[in-house]
């Protein structure tokens, strides 16, 4: 068990990029400020909005649409590189996670429950930070591998 | 042990399947699973609590103060004397009503999240009867030692201009899922507070009756259940490690060839399988 995780560091990290390392390990951070912070509450007419479960959901589908960008763009070189794939990639992600986050109350929903003390929403958040966490390494890793596609010199 | 080698693409087919799910597990789960106790038990249509939801404390906050009146309540009318609006302090101290809000009342019922999870409340009718357009916040919070509180709006609804205004508020069980001693309350704004000088307000909440335990976990589980799937379906989405569905099929496959006669095989591609990378090749490739 142990061998197979310091297999899988050590291929991992011979290939990962320390740009989108770091960039990975920012959003990771963020996501875990905006999920256990203390949700804030604005109101648009009658309805209620929870502006954290609005950007939970927001940076999820960036980080997801980041990903799907890298995994069909070849390894990146450079700081323009990531910064145009992931500057397009995570607005266009965060606009359509933000409209599903302010549809589905995902805040009123699991986020104020869970900062009221309901440890199982607590739990959920966990989760979704650990699924986050996955999505957005799973990019970081994808920026510096080859796209899938039948490109030159693509290593598949 | 196996020496597969998942190919690069089949990973990623895999990372958008599971991500996927992932995000349709997070949207999906906790709505299903508070609107699930509806489902088990019926349309909750009876009236509950009907008597710790009315409301049985004004909070007035008086020269900047608060303090908590308990305020009389026959039958299910309760009706609240317009002396605790609230009236702020200028400048230099002196009294004034606020020009650009209007003078509004906390109310506090004795009814606890707990009980609202447990009949599984979904809707919260309040009957307030005073002149003019009304705005009444639902939320939730408790009093602390009789002179300050703690609120944490719900939703806001407002009714035009009327006598008697009925409002009703859409709730479903997650959003009492916090703190199981905070009461219910409610904020009440009037237009036109000088003609109120008393208003009468009616609170009924509708749920199930007979209270069941497993009524109520359902968001619970919901919150199990999904976070449970989360964490799977991410482990199951990281390219780090080798995993193939494709594989997976085959085998089945293998398994029901062999248990099965060979007329039942027809819907088998007379095509040879293509050979996978495990026979030949070694691991790493190059």
């Amino acid at each position: 068990m142990m061998a197979t995780v310091m297999y899988t560091y050590r291929k991992v990290s011979r290939r990962m990029s320390v740009g989108a390392a770091i960039l990975a390990t920012f959003l990771i951070l963020i996501e875990m400020a905006v999920l256990f912070a203390k949700p804030t509450v604005s109101f648009d007419g009658s309805t209620y909005y929870v502006g954290q479960g609005i950007a939970a959901f927001a940076i999820l589908m960036g980080g997801l649409f980041w990903a799907i960008t890298e995994m069909f763009t070849r390894a990146g070189r450079g700081f323009w590189t990531l910064a145009a794939r992931f500057g397009f990639s995570f607005v266009i992600g965060a606009i359509f996670g933000g409209i599903i986050g302010a549809l589905v109350h995902f805040g009123r929903l699991v986020i104020i429950p869970a900062s009221a003390g309901n440890a199982l929403a607590g739990f959920l958040l966990f989760a979704y930070l650990f699924l986050f966490g996955c999505i957005i390494t799973t990019a970081a890793y994808l920026h510096g591998l080859n796209s899938t596609g039948k490109m030159k010199g693509g290593k598949q | 042990m196996e020496t597969y080698k998942e190919p690069h693409k089949h990973k990623m087919k895999r990372f958008v399947l599971f991500a996927f799910l992932g995000v349709i597990m997070a949207i999906a789960a906790v709505p299903v699973g508070s609107a699930a106790g509806q489902f088990i038990a019926g349309n909750g249509t009876a009236s509950v609590l009907s008597a710790p939801i009315q409301p049985n404390y004004a909070l007035g906050l008086l020269n900047g103060t608060s303090t908590a009146l308990p305020i009389a309540s026959t039958g299910n009318l309760t009706t609240i004397s317009n002396d605790y609006s609230f009236i702020g302090k200028n400048a230099t101290g002196a009294n004034v009503t606020y020009t650009g809000e209007y003078p509004s009342d906390m109310l506090l019922s004795n009814a606890t999240m707990l009980e609202l999870t447990e009949h599984n409340v979904n809707a919260i009718k309040m009957t307030v009867s005073a002149a003019g357009n009304v705005s009444v916040t639902l939320g939730y919070g408790s009093l602390l030692h009789n002179t300050s509180y703690r609120f944490t709006p719900l939703m806001i609804k407002t009714s035009s201009t009327a006598t008697t205004h009925n409002i009703n508020f859409a709730v479903s069980a997650a959003d009492f899922t916090g703190n199981g001693s905070s009461v219910l309350m409610y904020r009440i704004s009037l237009t036109n507070a000088s003609s109120n000088p008393t208003y009468k307000v009616s609170v009924s909440a509708i749920g199930i009756s007979n209270s069941a335990p497993w009524y109520t976990s359902s968001v619970d589980v919901a919150y199990v259940f999904a976070g449970t799937l989360l964490i799977v379906f991410g482990v199951l989405a990281l390219p780090f490690h080798d995993l193939s569905i494709s594989r997976m099929s085959t085998a089945v496959q293998k398994s029901a060839r062999h248990m099965s006669k060979p007329s039942m095989n027809t819907y088998r591609s007379s095509k040879p399988a293509p050979k996978r990378s495990t026979t030949g090749k070694k691991r790493g490739g190059k």
